[in-house]
């Protein structure tokens, strides 16, 4: 016996449907990001094996203590993000996390200003050039990223959506997860 | 009820203890590579809670989960392997 299917539940297919392209599409986008994030982090372990001594010499000009404040500060943001996507089944619920989550987002762009300032300078020394084009060039790509999505948590804080905070919550992951990568790679060893 | 409130605190505490321990590693280090080593692998730790915690990713999509394991261990050892050649070809 064949089973009849609603028009309602063929909307909820539907819906399903676009919502996993939905998913593939984001997954895409994170893999492209970590690939370009994954090529450039090669590139600066290279270099710095190539230049080890002058690299050695510019990273004392690097401030690693508001590195790691940065660090504790996404982490923070993450955390919130990941609360907010566990409650995206009632998307009320999330606005508050999301917009914490892109308020210390944007705590982590006014700390690494604060901290280009004091390094900006040393860049025009021909001895570390190679470190800070490098080092701007990764750190400041990955500053953008975390900005665009502060602005984007905040727009989806406003236009709740389901599929929207799993999609922004998810990428706002991925920017953390390179920030965890990057941070040992460029400041600690 | 304690859960509830605060969801996923103890992974967020856990990942802020091991950032912290991180950086106090770090400025012990001073070249040596067994500290080096240790700073690595605490930041693979961080990752990997953020992968399957705040992601979502430990009880679903495994492969997804493995792979961006993998992409944070393939940039860490190559971290690890950088003052290994260094301190080789020196």
């Amino acid at each position: 016996m064949q089973k009849e299917i609603s028009g309602e539940a063929l909307l909820q297919i539907a819906d399903e449907t676009v919502f996993d392209e939905d998913v593939l599409l984001l997954w895409i986008l994170v893999w492209s990001e970590l690939v370009a994030f994954g090529i450039l982090l090669t590139a600066f372990l290279i270099m710095s094996g190539v230049y080890a001594e002058d690299f050695g010499l510019a990273r004392i000009h690097l401030n690693p203590g508001l590195a790691a404040a940065n660090t504790v500060v996404l982490i923070t943001s993450g955390w919130q993000a990941a609360i907010a996507a566990q409650r995206r089944a009632t998307p009320s619920k999330a606005r508050v996390p999301l917009c914490l989550a892109a308020a210390f987002g944007l705590l982590f762009v006014l700390i690494k200003c604060i901290e280009y300032a004091g390094e900006f300078r040393y860049s025009f020394d021909a001895t570390f050039s190679h470190f800070f084009q490098l080092y701007f060039l990764i750190t400041g790509f990955h500053l953008l990223h975390v900005a665009f999505g502060s602005v984007v948590l905040l727009l989806v804080a406003w236009r709740l959506a389901r599929d929207n905070i799993l999609l922004i919550t998810t990428l706002w992951h991925a920017i953390d997860l390179v920030w965890l990568v990057m941070f040992p790679i460029i400041y600690l060893v | 009820m304690y859960d509830a409130r605060f969801p996923l605190l103890g992974t967020f505490i856990l990942v802020l203890i091991l950032a912290i321990g991180g950086v106090v590693f770090a400025t012990l280090s001073d070249g040596n590579l067994i500290v080096i080593g240790a700073v690595l692998l605490i930041a693979f730790a961080k990752a990997r809670f953020v992968i399957l915690d705040f992601m979502e990713l430990r009880h679903g999509q495994r492969g997804m989960a493995l792979a961006l394991l993998a992409w944070c261990a393939l940039l860490l050892l190559a971290a690890l392997a950088r003052p290994l050649l260094v301190s080789t070809l020196a």
